[in-house]
């Protein structure tokens, strides 16, 4: 079984990502920003107990860190399908700058460290100078949000939080195919802007 | 979205589609902006690129893609998300929203869903594991199907990681290692006990939770033993590393297969690596069938000898030589742990007086013992005094507690005439309450079912009557094993019969033998206990012989070698040979009536005695009617002598008396049985017993009468271990008294009633205090009369005998009328309420209390004002005015504070946390409890202390942690089962059937709910009876009976409308409410929930 968080039972925390879920229902730019702050506390208190546990070699289990953060708040918490979207969209923004965080600072540090990447056959990738790819991505990431919003979410989703195709799509309301489609064109894009590939026309 | 953007994806997706080769000129010809083309051209290449950073998730996804293809909730539960899968199973983390608790459920795959062996095998898999509820294995909770077929189980979701993920980082703490190895041996031992094997034990199937406990996942190809053997490929089932060599060869499993593999993880856990790492399959089984794994230590080299041999017995090729049971394993990992860090039993203890010296020239005998005691359970050590048995009892048990991990106790039975208190010293010395020495065998066996425990029975001789309990408690008790250390056999089945031998002594022959007698234990011993008499003594060629000589002279006895031994400061060897030999010349004149032995030993005494001092031999004489030693106040005061200390260190110096350290830190000086038998002997020969006796019972009861005040102030520890400490000797003087002077028993009975209450001796101070009252009641003045009188009260209703005590109390407050003693009055009038409330009489209670309430004011008596708050708190309880109640006993907890009285605060806080937690206020109620349990395990008030853990059961409930609820109550049954307050019993079995109705198990709930009626009924405790009845309506309501279920509360409803119990009352309608909604009496139910609302809002609106 993975590791779920460790001891993600920060009541204030959960209380605050709770009220402010509640209150994000109606909208509003303020709620919405307070609302990432406090998701991203709460996410970033379990992944630093995480990573301050483990070992080289062990990676981070955002998926599992999302959906056991979003367990816990509808545990405590009467909240509907909106509700669960909306909190997905948040906790993988939140994701995303806490992984982006710790790279960049361990990037800065130059402890040679970088991010065990992970396939899908759950085989250990060690990826060279993934730390500085990430922070370049990042930036990326924001040119192409300006560009197409929804392409930034679904890479949010599958590349910082794990979750697949179907997953998105449902909380996007997408169909699989224009997930997959979008994703692909996303991904060759970013790939461009990180790598600089120049390709002979 | 740009539209920019918009043109490159658009033109992106459909290039995409192209062969490569015609791209670029479709491109071409489709778009006529350089910059757009430029941009789009890249975005192909890079993903044609491949790996790029993208491709690998920074996240690790055990999902598979068809991960959510089940649907989002299977019967009652909400799936999450899947967490794994392997050959029998896919898991899914749930959530089920009835509990608010995770879970996982485990599905057959679907590719296996069809076939019907191996549905057959998950449903045996779910019904072998489902019986199985132990802390260290992962519960089951249900099994299930989907409504399009899907079968499942739903299991604990045990949130921590693998053992292999663990280890992936390298070996765990030696520790650790241990402590894991020992959880996982204690689930096997369960699953095994239920006929039930896991088979695929390895360090992915086991959590390690952060600082609790390990479990054991999956018992996945588990298959009842004697089963039709379903898992025909059995042979390949484990995992390749963890098979053992007897799966290889296909033969069949049995308990040592899952041995084996716990030994590999141990190895692994201990190692980092596993024992049989190698290139390819073929070699990996080659090597777990022939070849040796690399030694423990070469990896571990500070691994303790005994824990790598435990791993090399549990990778023995052959199954036989593994441990044979999961438990002896339990017992062989913690026994040995805890010898490291805390040991349970006394055995170790530093206060045993008999091991304050080295142990000498028994190895052999030892070492013979250990291998008896592991075949049999009932060891006898026969053997005349002073031939060592005690001793040799002591190491045997030192030497063997690694085979005992619950613990050795050493039960001391020298200070016993009756065969009837051996049972109650047992339970004293575990640590048991028992009430009444009726009931002594039971609770002790009781309390060591299932036990590996080792029990010392040391002197049994003089008590052999109760051979027949020791029989009693071996068959019963059948894990523990019993050493017993006695002159003659107690000749019962199963009894294996030692007798312990003289040192071994040089023959005559050897005399000249230098080396033989440096080699003789007798020697040896001699030598030894000379040096520490004398540390300039040596051994030269001139006094060996003579030496030598001396342990021949003296039957090779330990106790007559070492008190010669202690006079060398007086004389060599030569000389004490010499005046030894001619007092034994003489003796072998005289009548034969005695075995040579025995003589020897007496003659040894004797001499010493006579070496003695006439002071010393005066102050030797009086120790001897001490019981079970005693302090040194003690001793002056009883002996009325000069030079007490010189006097003590003579006697310690020479072996005749040895110091201790008592339970409550000081000093004491006990003897030796044989050698206390000499010193009455002399005592009646100088005619000083009589005497003696008299100064000794004088003392005693002026020590209890010291220490009455004491044991409800801040000392009240101290001052009951030193009670404890003089128990047998305050027994003898009391026992003394009542024979002799009915004044001074009178007082023994009103000055102790209140140690015998805390330490919970309850029916044997009932019975005295009984017998006390019966032969002297007349003799005393009636202050004396009315304090025993109130004692007695006390400690029968503390025994669940109400109706008597209140019997006595009115009869005492009668007396007590008028009588200008009001600080008694209080006292009476409060217990008389606290009686009465207890009986349900709540009006008649409560004027008694608020009279106590005002005459303690008066006295200015905080504690007994204390103790009316308490009372009138408990009355406010009954009639479920919760707040009120808290009221009432923080006023009580503000006087007990400033008294400073610990057990007072401890119950007055846990009374204060029930109502809180009666009024929804779980939080204050969870920090008062834990403190009052961490107070009242401190005083050691196991009445108490079973209360509170009732408590904390109560909010384990509340929060629905069933197992936490369980555990506490359990806890707190244990105690009362064992003694004390009935009443409390009841309410806890009332709980846990409440527990398991909960649990929807209704069938382990019914039986407890019926005996706590049935004990509520006898008692007459109306308001328990009124709860309990409650849960058996509920219960039957579970189980269907409807008609049942309707009579019990509306029994319930009759008995709490009469207290009058509001809380309850209403509770019991609205149960009531709900039975007749399941009979479709919807007018019913409907009236019934309205009346309880009024009545609930009606008390509301009076609390505020």
């Amino acid at each position: 079984m993975p590791v779920g968080p460790a001891s993600g039972r920060d009541n204030a925390d959960v209380l605050e990502v709770t009220r402010l879920l509640v209150e994000a229902r109606d909208g509003g730019r303020e709620n919405f920003d307070r609302l990432i702050g406090a998701v991203y506390a709460h996410l970033r208190r379990i992944a630093q107990q995480q990573l301050r546990r483990e070992r080289p070699g062990h990676t981070l289990h955002p998926t599992a860190l999302v959906h056991e953060a979003y367990l816990k708040l509808s545990s405590d918490a009467d909240l509907n399908v909106n509700d669960r979207d909306h909190f997905f969209a948040v906790a993988a923004r939140a994701m995303r700058q806490i992984l982006i965080d710790h790279a960049r600072h361990r990037n800065a540090e130059k402890h040679g460290g970088e991010w065990v990447h992970t396939s899908f056959d759950g085989k250990q990738i060690a990826a060279g100078g993934a730390d500085a790819d990430l922070v370049a991505l990042d930036s990326a990431l924001d040119r192409l949000g300006q560009m197409d919003e929804r392409a930034r979410q679904i890479v949010e989703y599958r590349f910082f939080v794990g979750l697949s195709e179907q997953e998105i799509a449902e909380l996007l309301g997408l169909s699989e195919r224009t997930v997959r489609r979008e994703w692909v064109k996303a991904r060759a894009w970013l790939h461009k802007e990180v790598y600089g590939t120049s390709s002979e026309p | 979205m740009s539209s920019r953007w918009e043109q490159i994806g658009s033109l992106f997706d459909r290039a995409i589609e192209l062969p490569e080769d015609q791209r670029h000129d479709w491109l071409k010809r489709e778009c006529e902006d350089p910059s757009i083309r430029a941009e789009v051209e890249q975005m192909l290449a890079a993903n044609d690129t491949g790996q790029g950073l993208l491709d690998t998730p920074v996240v690790q996804s055990a999902q598979a893609p068809q991960a959510m293809v089940i649907p989002d909730r299977v019967g009652p539960y909400q799936l999450v998300r899947e967490i794994g899968r392997g050959g029998m199973g896919i898991v899914y983390h749930a959530y089920d929203p009835r509990l608010g608790r995770s879970l996982a459920l485990k599905f057959l795959p679907p590719e296996l869903q069809a076939k019907p062996s191996a549905r057959e095998r998950f449903h045996t898999e779910a019904r072998a594991a489902a019986v199985l509820d132990h802390p260290n294995i992962c519960a089951i909770y249900d099994v299930g199907e989907t409504a399009n077929g899907l079968t499942y189980i739903a299991m604990a979701y045990c949130d921590g990681e693998t053992l292999a993920q663990r280890l992936e980082s390298g070996p765990l703490p030696i520790e650790e290692a241990i402590r894991v190895a020992s959880q996982v041996a204690r689930g096997l031992a369960c699953a095994h006990s239920a006929g039930i094997l896991h088979r695929d034990i390895k360090a992915a199937n086991i959590i390690v939770l952060p600082g609790t406990d390990a479990k054991i996942l999956d018992f996945g190809i588990a298959k009842f033993e004697g089963d039709v053997d379903r898992t025909v490929d059995h042979g390949r089932m484990g995992t390749l590393h963890y098979m053992a060599p007897e799966q290889i060869r296909s033969e069949p499993a049995s308990h040592s297969t899952d041995m084996w593999a716990l030994g590999i993880v141990l190895y692994e856990m201990l190692c980092g690596r596993r024992p049989f790492e190698r290139p390819n399959e073929a070699a990996v089984l080659r090597a777990i069938l022939e070849e040796a794994p690399e030694p423990v230590r070469k990896f571990r080299p500070e691994a303790p000898e005994w824990l790598v041999s435990v791993v090399e017995r549990l990778l023995a090729k052959n199954p036989d030589d593994r441990f044979t049971s999961a438990s002896d394993l339990v017992a062989a990992l913690s026994g040995q742990h805890a010898s490291k860090v805390a040991v349970r039993g006394n055995i170790q203890s530093e206060a045993n007086p008999l091991t304050l010296t080295s142990f000498v020239g028994r190895e052999r005998e030892l070492a013979q013992l250990r291998s008896v005691l592991k075949a049999s359970r009932l060891l006898t050590l026969t053997g005349p005094a002073g031939t060592g048995k005690t001793r040799l009892s002591i190491e045997l048990a030192r030497a063997a507690s690694g085979d005992f991990s619950d613990g050795c106790w050493f039960v001391s039975l020298a200070a016993l005439s009756d065969p009837a208190e051996v049972a109650p010293a047992i339970a004293d010395a575990i640590g048991i309450v028992v009430p009444a020495p009726a009931d002594a065998v039971r609770a002790v066996i009781n309390a060591l079912r299932d036990k590996r425990a080792l029990i010392v029975l040391d002197n049994f001789e003089q008590v052999a009557g109760a051979a027949p309990v020791v029989h009693e408690l071996i068959s019963k008790a059948n894990q523990i094993s019993i050493v017993v250390t006695s002159r003659v056999a107690l000749r019962v089945s199963g009894e294996h019969q030692f007798p312990v031998p003289p040192l071994g002594v040089p023959s005559q022959r050897d005399l000249c033998n230098r080396a033989v007698l440096r080699n003789c234990a007798a020697v040896q011993l001699f030598v030894e206990r000379a040096q520490a008499a004398l540390p300039s003594f040596s051994v030269t060629d001139d006094n060996m012989r003579a030496i030598a000589e001396l342990c021949m002279r003296l039957d090779g006895l330990p106790l007559a070698i070492e008190l010669a031994a202690a006079r060398v400061t007086l004389f060599s060897p030569e000389a004490m040979l010499k005046r030894l030999s001619a007092r034994f010349d003489l003796l072998k004149g005289g009548p034969r009536d005695r075995p040579a032995r025995q003589r020897s030993l007496r003659e040894a005494i004797s001499w010493s005695y006579e070496l003695l001092a006439p002071e010393e031999q005066r102050l030797f004489r009086t120790l001897g009617v001490f019981v079970n030693g005693a302090t040194l106040e003690a001793c002056e005061a009883v002996s009325n002598g000069d030079n007490l200390i010189d006097g003590m260190a003579a006697l310690v110096e020479h072996s005749l008396v040895r110091q201790t350290r008592s339970h409550a830190g000081e000093p004491r000086f006990e003897m030796l049985e044989s050698i206390r038998a000499f010193a009455i002997e002399q005592l009646t020969a100088a005619s000083e017993l009589e005497n003696v006796q008299r100064s000794f019972c004088e003392y005693f009861v002026r020590y209890a009468e010291t220490a009455e005040p004491e044991l409800t102030g801040p000392h009240q520890v101290l001052w009951l271990d030193r009670l404890h400490d003089d128990h047998e000797n305050l027994r003898a003087g009391q026992c003394w008294a009542l024979s002799h002077d009915h004044v001074m028993a009178l007082r023994f009975g009103a000055a102790l009633w209140r140690f015998w209450l805390a330490r919970g001796h309850l029916q044997e101070g009932r019975r005295d205090l009984d017998r006390i009252w019966s032969a002297a009641g007349h003799a005393a003045d009636s202050k004396i009369r009315v304090r025993l009188l109130n004692g007695l009260a006390t400690l029968l209703h503390s025994e669940g005998n109400m109706r008597r005590a209140r019997d006595v109390l009115r009869e005492l407050a009668e007396l007590l009328k008028g009588s200008d003693d009001l600080q008694l009055r209080v006292t009476v009038l409060n217990n008389l309420g606290w009686v009465e409330a207890e009986l349900a009489a709540l009006g008649v209670s409560r004027e008694i209390c608020e009279e106590a309430l005002q005459l303690s004011r008066e006295v200015r008596d905080a504690r007994a004002t204390a103790l009316a708050f308490n009372n009138l708190g408990w009355i406010a309880m009954y009639s479920g005015e919760f707040r009120e109640a808290i009221r009432l006993h923080e006023e009580g907890l503000r006087l007990r504070r400033e008294i400073g009285d610990q057990r007072g605060i401890a119950f007055a806080q846990t009374n204060v946390a029930f109502c809180s937690l009666c009024v929804g206020d779980a939080s204050t109620c969870s920090a008062l409890v834990a403190d009052s349990i961490r107070m009242l395990a401190r005083i050691n008030d196991r009445l108490l202390l079973a209360w509170a853990l009732l408590v904390e059961g109560e909010l384990h409930l509340v929060r629905r942690d069933y197992d936490a609820a369980r555990f506490s109550i359990e806890r707190s049954r244990v105690l009362w089962v064992e003694g004390g307050n009935r009443s409390v019993l009841a309410h806890a079995l009332a709980t846990l059937a409440r527990v398991h109705l909960e649990q929807q198990r209704p069938d382990l709930g019914e039986p407890l709910s019926t005996e706590s009626a049935a004990i509520f009924e006898e008692i007459g405790g109306v308001w328990g009876l009124g709860r309990a009845l409650q849960v058996a309506g509920e219960i039957s309501a579970a189980k269907g009976d409807l008609e049942a279920a309707k009579s019990k509360l509306l029994k319930s409803i009759e008995l709490r409308q009469s207290i009058p119990d509001m809380y309850g009352l209403t509770q019991s309608m609205m149960a009531l409410s709900r039975v007749h909604a399941l009979a479709g009496e919807d007018f019913k139910a409907a009236a019934l929930r309205h009346a309880a609302r009024q009545i609930a809002d009606g008390q509301q609106q009076a609390a505020a």
